[in-house]
């Protein structure tokens, strides 16, 4: 192949790919959304995955707890105009806040309430779990233990036996 | 992200050639048509296949591992498929964390000389925790593993070795190894993005399908590679075990245990010159290892030998002169994740002429067939009841270890190396035919 060709491909590959990696965003680099919302079947879940999901949407309803609006959460992507776009409505949300403040203070002491019960309520099933769990091995033991004294009864009246 | 390359765009590629400076005018401006119809990434993957088509370069493979620095199994697969490719493909090995092909060398007595390395730090993981665990990725974080996704678009081929499925290939082929679906699909779930999901063992690709509901698409099992020069005919009366001292006790040792002193117990005569050998890894302060020895000195059971992280040579050494395989991970398990999910060292076993008995479920189903190149058992009872059969009846313990030898054939590194190739030639073929 000539070295031209190599050459040229060369430059337009160069070219796009300085394109490339100038796009942080991987849906912006192939055009298409690719995150979706997947449903979780409780029913089939593993007794581990059950455990995981109970403390994750534990620790999300804890992080969720404030419903009052966070000034943070308004920002914008424009260059020039986003400065002054965010001040106004930052402003309007500090307005309104004596008004929803009231409400939502309540509401987010419903949620602390809440999660706090539901907290408790998560260690009580833990701690019951566990109990379970050493009853299942001590059975077991027993189990073992009584094996292991049946071989030795067993040997015994086979000695008498053999005596007599 | 395969790109469907267009008549008029296949025509183009192939006059590259023959008419050089009209023909490349014209593939600019399809190239920029591309990005707009399938983004920049789109327009990047086809110039990829172009080079390779028009053999200006190797085709390239990335095969990415977050845990490549850690010895293991699974990893082992992956630098298997890098070696059996190395010499035709121009092969880029990705981690997070420093590895070096001296000890890949010395891990897995893989030669990666050709291959190139390229550590790609996640600073999420830099920041917050020692090591880089998926599972600790929800959707209230942005996904940190993109840093990797940008990445994969980089290459022809992208090969994800990970239990990470949240890593998007932007490659125009890429493929996800799966050794068990750890994780359901929950947020950044992308391993049905990928063109071919590969998996491990039949056992896995039943879970593949209950936890992500579709069907993987190429079955290949795990390489294995203990088999050892010397043959020793005269083998010793030992029954052994080799595998990891988990502190969680799903290895089973501690059951192994009970059972071979309840056999002991049982049938003293029998038994008075056999031995049990558990060989295995331990991390420090094992309290279950400890709970095992323990229970060993209070049984005064001096025929129970611990042996705890063995050199590969000594290993060897222990596989030539046992007799008996036995291997439990799975028995009275409900979590399908702490069943084997193949089961290597019974291979490693049975390619050494033991005879292994194995806990009946998981991956050691498609490894042991049973009553002819070993047993599969249910419970400690059935385990005792086998294992006498073996060590009072030689022929037959002679006949299956000439069973489990061949059966073994199955799982060799030249196997695997021969699907490895027949699979990734296959798909080259494809590529590079427009």
């Amino acid at each position: 192949m000539e070295k031209k060709i190599k050459d040229e491909i060369k430059d337009i590959k160069q070219e796009i790919y300085n394109k490339k990696k100038e796009i942080n965003d991987i849906k912006e680099l192939i055009k298409e959304d690719i995150d979706r919302d997947f449903e979780i079947n409780l029913w089939e879940l593993s007794e581990k995955e059950l455990d995981n999901e109970m403390g994750n949407r534990l620790s999300f309803l804890n992080e969720d707890i404030d419903p009052r609006p966070d000034k943070r959460s308004i920002s914008s992507h424009r260059k020039i105009l986003g400065k002054p776009i965010v001040f106004v409505k930052r402003l309007f949300m500090k307005l309104s806040n004596i008004y929803t403040n009231t409400i939502l203070e309540k509401q987010r002491k419903f949620n602390e309430e809440l999660v706090a019960f539901h907290l408790a309520s998560f260690i009580r099933f833990r701690k019951n779990e566990e109990k379970l769990k050493d009853i299942e091995k001590q059975i077991k033991e027993i189990e073992q233990n009584q094996d292991i004294m049946h071989e030795k009864i067993e040997s015994i009246l086979d000695k008498n036996k053999n005596k007599q | 992200m395969e790109i469907n390359i267009n008549d008029k765009q296949r025509e183009i590629i192939k006059n590259i050639i023959n008419n050089p400076s009209k023909e490349l005018t014209e593939f600019k401006k399809e190239i920029y048509k591309i990005a707009e119809k399938s983004g920049i990434q789109g327009a990047f993957n086809t110039i990829l296949r172009t080079e390779v088509v028009l053999k200006i370069r190797k085709p390239s493979i990335a095969i990415y591992d977050h845990t490549f620095h850690v010895i293991g199994g699974g990893q082992k697969y992956g630098l298997t498929v890098a070696n059996a490719l190395q010499k035709d493909f121009d092969i880029t090995l990705i981690s997070n964390r420093e590895i070096s092909i001296q000890n890949i060398l010395k891990w897995y007595d893989l030669d990666l000389s050709n291959c190139k390395i390229k550590i790609i730090k996640i600073p999420f993981f830099e920041k917050n925790l020692s090591h880089i665990d998926p599972g600790m990725v929800s959707k209230r974080i942005e996904n940190p593993f993109h840093v990797i996704s940008k990445e994969t678009g980089n290459y022809d081929i992208f090969i994800n070795n990970s239990m990470n499925e949240m890593v998007y290939p932007l490659s125009n082929i890429s493929m996800i190894i799966c050794h068990f679906p750890e994780r359901r699909a929950t947020s950044y779930f992308y391993a049905d993005k990928y063109s071919h999901v590969i998996f491990n063992s039949k056992y896995t690709a039943e879970w593949i399908k209950k936890k992500w509901k579709f069907q993987p698409n190429k079955h290949i099992y795990p390489p294995v590679d203990m088999e050892t020069s010397f043959d020793k005919t005269d083998k010793e009366n030992i029954i052994l075990s080799v595998a990891r001292f988990e502190i969680s006790g799903s290895k089973k040792q501690m059951e192994m245990v009970r059972a071979f002193i309840k056999l002991n117990k049982k049938y003293p005569e029998i038994l008075k010159n056999w031995k049990l050998i558990l060989a295995g890894g331990s991390q420090k302060d094992n309290q279950y290892l400890q709970k095992i020895q323990d229970f060993i000195k209070s049984n005064k059971a001096t025929n129970i030998e611990i042996i705890i992280n063995t050199s590969a040579n000594e290993l060897k050494s222990l596989y030539n002169k046992s007799k008996i395989f036995w291997h439990l991970c799975g028995l009275d398990q409900t979590d399908p994740s702490l069943i084997e999910h193949f089961g290597m060292t019974i291979v490693e076993a049975m390619q050494n002429k033991l005879v292994p008995i194995v806990f009946d479920g998981g991956g050691q189903r498609e490894i042991v067939e049973h009553d002819i190149s070993g047993f599969r058992v249910k419970s400690i009872s059935e385990l005792i009841i086998y294992s006498i059969k073996l060590i009072t009846k030689q022929d037959i313990t002679k006949d299956m270890s000439i069973n489990s030898y061949k059966r073994s054939k199955l799982f060799t590194r030249e196997t695997f190396d021969i699907k490895i190739k027949s699979f990734f030639y296959k798909i080259l073929k494809d590529y590079i035919s427009i």
